[in-house]
């Protein structure tokens, strides 16, 4: 499986969300910066970031940025990750950003995603600019040295290159059917 | 040939509470490779067994098969056990066997490894013991 690399461009999709409505990336374009984050429910690693999530969408979302989440994992191996425990899970924590299902994995798989959370941070062009962890220390949040995907969003709203445009991604695998 | 010889030599009874005194706790790691947590468990573990100053004993168990998994009741990856106990309860519904193993810690959130004050209170509970 290829994986996508800084500089490619976005590869075009559309899913459906747990508001029940197709999520076209396209739909996206107007944005500055749009984080595609592939997670699921049962990872503790995504439990342990998920607030974080939440919190950077809320804070840069009036500045242009859209975060998507993706979950791809087959819901025959975790029933948690099926698409009526995704909708449970966004009411729950309150995500304020589009929750899709990649029931197929058809976006994963071109993505080349392998973990949950695994980001990937897009420029208004569509053009990938940063890939990896949200940051680094899942324990705690406020042990946090690097903010990975934050210092990627200003940079991108700078016009400028993220600091680091991969880091090692820490999490679960993508339970694949 | 004399049929009727008996055993003289006197076999010691192994005291097996001393054994256990001079190896220390016996302490295990059951892990998945694919949860990279277990690293971060087993310096827990180290630096538990310090803070504590007990002695110890760590043996780590690489689960690889679903077969293995089931035959040692993992509950995910990692976890550990203090003399054959768990040093935590498996959050109700969470999946269990080859998967990564979601802790509750003491403020609430949800982490991928226990809180390094659970390794630590499960050997104290050890050394509590009569």
């Amino acid at each position: 499986m290829s994986r996508l690399k800084p500089g490619d461009q976005a590869l075009p999709f559309t899913l459906p969300g747990v508001d029940d409505r197709p999520h076209a990336l396209a739909g996206y374009s107007d944005k500055a910066a749009v984080v595609l984050i592939f997670i699921c429910n049962h990872c503790p690693y995504v439990q342990a970031w998920d607030d974080r999530m939440v919190e950077i969408q809320a804070d840069y979302g009036a500045r242009g940025v859209q975060m998507i989440a993706i979950n791809a994992n087959d819901p025959n191996k975790y029933a948690d990750d099926s698409f009526p425990k995704m909708k449970e899970r966004a009411r729950e924590k309150q995500y304020n950003f589009p929750y899709l299902h990649d029931e197929t994995q058809e976006v994963a798989r071109a993505y080349g995603a392998e973990h949950t959370p695994e980001v990937f941070v897009f420029d208004q062009a569509g053009t990938l600019c940063y890939h990896g962890s949200i940051d680094d220390n899942f324990r705690d949040p406020k042990a946090v040295k690097n903010h990975y995907l934050r210092d990627a969003l200003d940079a991108v709203l700078a016009g400028q290159t993220p600091p680091l445009a991969e880091t090692r991604v820490v999490g679960c695998t993508i339970k694949w059917k | 040939m004399d049929d009727d010889h008996t055993l003289q030599a006197t076999v010691p009874a192994i005291d097996w509470e001393a054994l256990l005194h001079d190896r220390g706790i016996p302490i295990t790691l059951l892990y998945d490779e694919s949860c990279p947590s277990y690293k971060l468990a087993l310096e827990d573990i180290h630096q538990a067994i310090a803070e504590e100053g007990v002695r110890a004993e760590i043996t780590t168990i690489r689960v690889t098969t679903e077969e293995q998994s089931r035959w040692l009741h993992f509950a995910g990856s990692p976890t550990i056990l203090v003399q054959g106990q768990d040093i935590d309860t498996p959050l109700p519904g969470a999946p269990r066997g080859r998967t990564c193993r979601a802790y509750r810690l003491e403020d609430g959130r949800i982490a991928p490894l226990p809180s390094r004050e659970t390794i630590r209170r499960a050997l104290r509970a050890v050394q509590a013991q009569p």
